[in-house]
């Protein structure tokens, strides 16, 4: 049976998608199969950010219509073949599509994969509450500003109220220079805010824009590339290596970068 | 406002928040709750809704006080409730 996690963060804008992508990319580059799920209906995107927009054919609502079989509607990775999606539909009314309607193309696709990550969408309305019922484990992404850690407490509940046994949050978009200088809430400050247990740091990075502008996953040898491959060995493999986005801005070096940054 | 105390003051706007999520959540339930117990004991009581009174609060130990006190004149009989 395939591990399902949602991928989920109460506001928008905060990476998910990202998240969801490259650590599905790390995680079928270990040897897992891994199935990406859209559960954004009307607003999806997750085709854009895998780059893999014009290779679709079926989507879920088509499943659900009964036109094709689900596994006609997943996608693989034109270079990964343990890579996969299975792409929302844009033109329905979110609205039409039932919980449980997912759930059983889930099932019926759980197992030909080894993880399904599931992107949810943002808030906590009616297409955050379908998804609810997928899985049993949840990451949440969350940024460090106020509003996000705020949203994401409130996720935090829903998830537990929901009966979510496994929960553990990404720290997404981290300024190590900001963190540093005491202008960005601390990582430690946001742990004790959530009182969930931190799986992985991102850095935020020019690589993870230029990511979104062509598609497809992050280039080997950056910042954003070791943060999700610790990310994805936490998650695959039990380990606990956090990226520390603080390191490069430590030290007498460290100190010039945090000046050069504020300048650029 | 110097990095350190930015930081703090951050810290706490937040903590504020999460407090005042967290206060107003009793109240809602307190709603729902209350309707909710009204219809059961009023199969077993004659009731009305102010003779009803639901607490919950949020204790300092982060933990939910919940207490329940109702007033009634009236037990229905036993052989009206089966």
């Amino acid at each position: 049976m395939a591990r399902r996690i949602v991928i989920t963060s109460g506001k928008g804008g905060v990476g998910k998608t990202t998240v969801c992508v490259n650590l599905g990319t790390i995680i079928s580059n270990i040897g897992y199969r891994v199935l990406l799920v859209d559960g954004d209906f009307g607003l999806n995107n997750l085709d854009i950010v895998m780059g893999m927009e014009n290779k679709i054919i079926y989507d879920i609502f088509d499943v659900l219509q009964g036109r094709c079989r689900a596994r006609q509607a997943v996608i693989t990775d034109f270079f990964n073949d343990n890579l996969s999606i299975l792409p929302a539909t844009k033109f329905v009314n979110s609205r039409a599509v039932m919980a449980s309607d997912i759930l059983r193309i889930i099932d019926e696709l759980d197992t030909y994969f080894d993880y399904i990550l599931i992107d949810c969408p943002a808030g906590i309305d009616q297409g955050f509450v379908r998804v609810l019922n997928l899985a049993s484990e949840a990451l949440v992404v969350t940024t460090p500003h106020i509003s996000a850690v705020r949203d994401a407490e409130k996720v935090i509940n829903i998830l537990r109220n929901s009966g979510y046994s496994v929960l553990n949050y990404v720290l997404n978009r981290a300024r190590g220079d900001l963190i540093l200088s005491g202008e960005s809430l601390s990582i430690s400050s946001i742990s004790e805010f959530l009182g969930i247990n931190l799986i992985g740091v991102i850095p935020e990075d020019d690589e993870i824009s230029n990511q979104l502008m062509i598609g497809g996953s992050i280039t080997k040898g950056t910042d954003a590339f070791y943060a999700f491959r610790s990310l994805a060995n936490n998650l695959a493999k039990g380990k606990s290596d956090i990226f520390d986005c603080t390191k490069k801005y430590k030290g007498t070096m460290g100190y010039f970068r945090r000046i050069l940054r504020k300048i650029v | 406002m110097d990095n350190t105390s930015m930081q703090a003051y951050g810290e706490g706007r937040l903590r504020n928040m999460l407090i005042r999520d967290r206060q107003d959540n009793p109240q809602k339930i307190n709603r729902i709750l209350k309707s909710e117990i009204l219809y059961v004991l009023k199969n077993y009581f004659d009731l009305k809704d102010y003779d009803l009174d639901i607490d919950v609060s949020l204790g300092n130990n982060g933990y939910y006080h919940l207490s329940i006190q109702a007033d009634c004149h009236n037990i229905k009989s036993v052989s009206y409730i089966s």
